[in-house]
This record gives structure tokens, sequence and C-alpha cells, in this order.
């Protein structure tokens, strides 16, 4: 058996790709498959902490590609979702404690035996995202709709065709549905008007992500979460399911819908 | 049978050969013979390059071609190598660095003086030319194209544009919709007004009038 092994990047630090790479870990291992997330951020490690495992790390990823470890023995296993394990990034060393090729011989070893294995990328397009993407096969590229975080992922995108990962797949993060009606926000047909690759989902902003972020609880585990049910639904489209765009900039409540109603009943 | 599998193209430096992959070697073959005989030694002692169309023309073509050609008088140049001969040139994304290290030079076919590029250019991307660059596809922001002679693209350039980098004051910048970063023609730069920017509904030529970047629907005059 042979897992496939997806690094979560975007360029741009700050929009969400450690959160992405719980949320959509944590939501595919609910749906029965067994998934590894390696957080490749040396130095600066979050992952650990969004799943609230930091209290549990004795290994690291560092120690693994030293060989003080076996890869399988760093893993830590979730503590509410049985299927979730992480390999912690190293706090107190850097990017380059790791190289392109141990990197690969880690994930290579993890997906002998893990269905999927996530790979939490640092910002930036230095060693860090070379060491994060070498043993990749598939891409996620999550981005917001700024200009700034929009143009970052056009840049990864690139890198990643030259490191030989080929239509990687795009996450909008963060979107406000009211922003985009008022023409504040790009909405997300200019977003893949720009970059042109495949949709995989698009999140809306959510204050449950901060809450769920400070309680190291993933968001998908939120029932009520709009930004959770969007991430559960990636996780779905990960699997092969067929589950459509859910329209959230439709989702109105009530009474807007009735005003909507008056207007048009009138107009 | 169609009768134009064959096409010489003449150039600078002399014959370009195009062949269509699509076809099979001996009407190639056929037709090529048929060509030369017709010439009547008019191509004999010319350098011919060889460039292909369609698909990946399996490498014993080039060798039989060749040796139809060298039958003739007429010698062939080496290939420089095989992306170059398939016209499809990918941007080294490195190239971007400001020392940029030749990389993203695009190789032209030999004696050609326009390269196409087959995909679009993302930021961080950067392609130049000595000669004519030709994209089918975006310019995105963030990427450059820098060309001696002209830059056509088919698609949308958004990025920096860089055309008649020698000085050619008569180059011209042409994009189905041009809305760039920055435009360059010769020893002018122009760059977009500020704000938001309307996409023009039509294809858009730039180039200099007067000494000033003027920007005008694409028209065949």
């Amino acid at each position: 058996m042979s897992g496939s092994v997806i690094v979560v990047t975007s360029g741009k630090g700050g929009v969400g790709k450690t959160t992405a790479t719980a949320s959509i870990g944590a939501a595919l291992a609910t749906m029965g498959p067994s998934v590894a997330l390696i957080d490749a951020d040396i130095g600066l490690r979050n992952l650990d902490l969004v799943l609230g495992l930091e209290g549990r790390i004795f290994h690291n990823l560092v120690d693994v590609v030293d060989g003080v470890v076996d890869a399988h023995k760093a893993l830590i296993r979730h503590k509410d979702i049985k299927n979730l394990s992480l390999l912690p990034a190293a706090q107190s060393r850097d990017k380059t404690a790791v190289t392109p090729e141990k990197m690969r011989a880690v994930a290579d070893e993890l997906k002998s035996t893990f269905d999927f294995v996530i790979i939490d990328c640092p910002a930036g397009i230095e060693q860090g995202f070379k060491n994060a993407v070498a043993g990749a096969e598939k891409a996620i590229v999550v981005t917001t709709p700024e200009m700034s975080a929009v143009r970052d992922a056009d840049r990864i995108i690139g890198m990643l065709e030259h490191e030989g990962i080929a239509e990687p797949w795009l996450i909008i993060n963060r979107i406000r549905f009211d922003m985009v009606k008022k023409h504040d926000m790009l909405d997300v047909n200019d977003v893949l008007e720009h970059l042109k690759i495949e949709l995989l989902g698009v999140i809306p902003d959510d204050e449950a992500i901060i809450v769920a972020t400070n309680k190291g609880v993933p968001v998908v585990m939120d029932e009520k979460s709009k930004a959770g049910r969007a991430f559960r639904d990636v996780a779905a489209r990960i699997m092969g399911e067929d589950v459509p765009m859910a329209a959230a900039a439709e989702e109105e409540d009530w009474f807007t819908r009735i005003i909507r109603w008056f207007a048009r009943a009138r107009g | 049978m169609k009768s134009q599998e064959v096409i010489f193209v003449g150039t600078r430096s002399g014959l370009r050969l195009v062949l269509d992959a699509e076809d099979n070697i001996e009407n190639l073959k056929r037709a090529l013979e048929r060509r030369l005989h017709e010439a009547g030694g008019f191509y004999s002692g010319a350098r011919v390059s060889v460039e292909t169309r369609g698909a990946v023309v399996p490498p014993e073509w080039i060798e039989e071609v060749r040796s139809v050609l060298e039958d003739h008088g007429l010698w062939m140049e080496e290939r420089s190598r095989d992306a170059a001969a398939g016209g499809d040139e990918v941007p080294d994304p490195r190239a971007s660095e400001p020392e940029g290290s030749g990389e993203g030079q695009a190789q032209g076919l030999p004696g050609a003086d326009t390269v196409m590029i087959r995909r679009s250019l993302r930021s961080g991307q950067s392609v130049s030319f000595d000669g004519n660059i030709v994209i089918m596809g975006d310019v995105n922001p963030g990427s450059e194209v820098c060309a001696t002679g002209d830059i056509v693209v088919f698609g949308c350039l958004r990025g920096v544009a860089y055309a008649g980098a020698n000085g050619k004051q008569d180059a011209r910048v042409v994009a189905l919709r041009l809305m760039p970063t920055q435009l360059r023609i010769a020893d002018r730069i122009a760059r977009s007004p500020d704000g938001e920017v309307q996409a023009p509904l039509s294809p858009e030529a730039a180039f200099l009038r007067d000494g000033a970047i003027v920007i005008e629907p694409w028209t065949t005059h």
C-alpha cells in the first residue's frame, strides 16, 4: 500500500496554511483514512499548537532526519482523532537542518503506512519550501482573496511546476461574501481567472477558526462552523467525492432573503 | 495527400524546414524529394534547420530527412536540443534573480528570429530573446518578457513587457488583453494608470509615436 503525499503551500505567510493542513488532515482522518501530518516549518512550529498536541512532543522532524529516531516512532497520535498523527517540527533549529533528499526519505517512509501524508510548508520560497515540496506528489496552494496573496500563489505555482508538481489544487481562504458582494474583495472568479488551476475549496472567513486555533481543536470538529464544513467538503473532494462548491454566497439569513423577496415583488 | 507537408521558410541565416508530425515519414520523404527536385538545385548548399510541428517527431525521421537533404546537396544543422526543436521553451523560475545568469534566455530555433512559448508566465518567471516573442498564454503580474523585437501575447498581458530592447524604435507589443504593469519600448517606459484598470475588450497594440508609447486597438492596417 502506498499513500499520497500532499504539500500545503502558499508563498505568502499568514494565509492559513497551518490551519488548512490541520483542518484537512483532521477531516480526512475522521472520514476513515489514516493521515500523517508533517510540520516542515522548522524553527517556527505551529501545527502542534493548532492540533492541541504541544505538550506531547518528544521527538521531532530533525531527530528523524538526523537518524536519532525512526519516523514512525517520532509520530504523535492525536488525542481525539485516532487516525491522525503528527510529526512535529523542531523549534530550536532552522530550515538548514533538513535537506530535500532527507525530507523525501521521511515522506516515503510514512506513505508506506499512511493513506495520506500532508506536509505543512513554511512561508517563503527558499530552503524551507524546497524541503517541504521535495517528497510531495501533489500540492494544495492556499491563498486569500488579496492581490498580494494571489501574486505569491502565482509564483508558487510556477515554482511547483519547476519542482515537477504540476496541476496543484487551489484553496481560497478567508473569503467574505458580504465584501465580495460590495466589490470590496476579489471574488472566486477573479482569483481563478488569474491562477487558472483547479479549485479545491472556498473557505469563508469565520471566527470559529480563531477560537478553534486557540483551543487546539481542529475547526472541522465544530459542526456549526461554516469554515469547518468547507474544510470537510475539501477533504471529501480529495477523497474523490463530487461535492458541489457550497454556494456559501447564497447562504443568506432568512431576514435578508425576505427583504430581497419583497424588493423583487415590488420592483 | 496534402500538398503542404513540406514547408521551407527562408530566414536570415538559412532555410527552415517545417515537418508535420501528424504525417508519415514516407509521405514526407516523397514530398521533400519532389520539392527539391522541382527546385532544380536552387537550394543546393543551403543550411537547413528542421522544425517540427504537432506531436514529437521520432528521431529516426530526422535522420531520414537528413539523408534526403544531403543527397540534394543541402546540409542540415544540428538541432541544439529537443526543447528548442519543440519550440516549447520552459522559462526557468530562477531566472528572476536580478543577477540572472542568462537562465530564462529563450532558445529559438536555429536561424529563426521568433520564439514561441506555449504556456503562461507566472510571477517570478521571465523570458528574454534576441528576436520576437510569441506567448500563447497569459503573462501574469510579476513576470517579465524582454525581446529585441516584437512581443505578441495570445492571452492577458499583466506583467512587464520590454520590446525593442536594443533600441528598435518600431517594436510593438500586442496582446489580446493588454493591461501590463509596465511597458517598455526601445528607450521609453510607460506604466498603467494607478487605481483599478478596466480590462480592454479587444486586442490592443502598443508602439512608439513621436517618442511616446501609445496604445491603440489592434488592426491589421
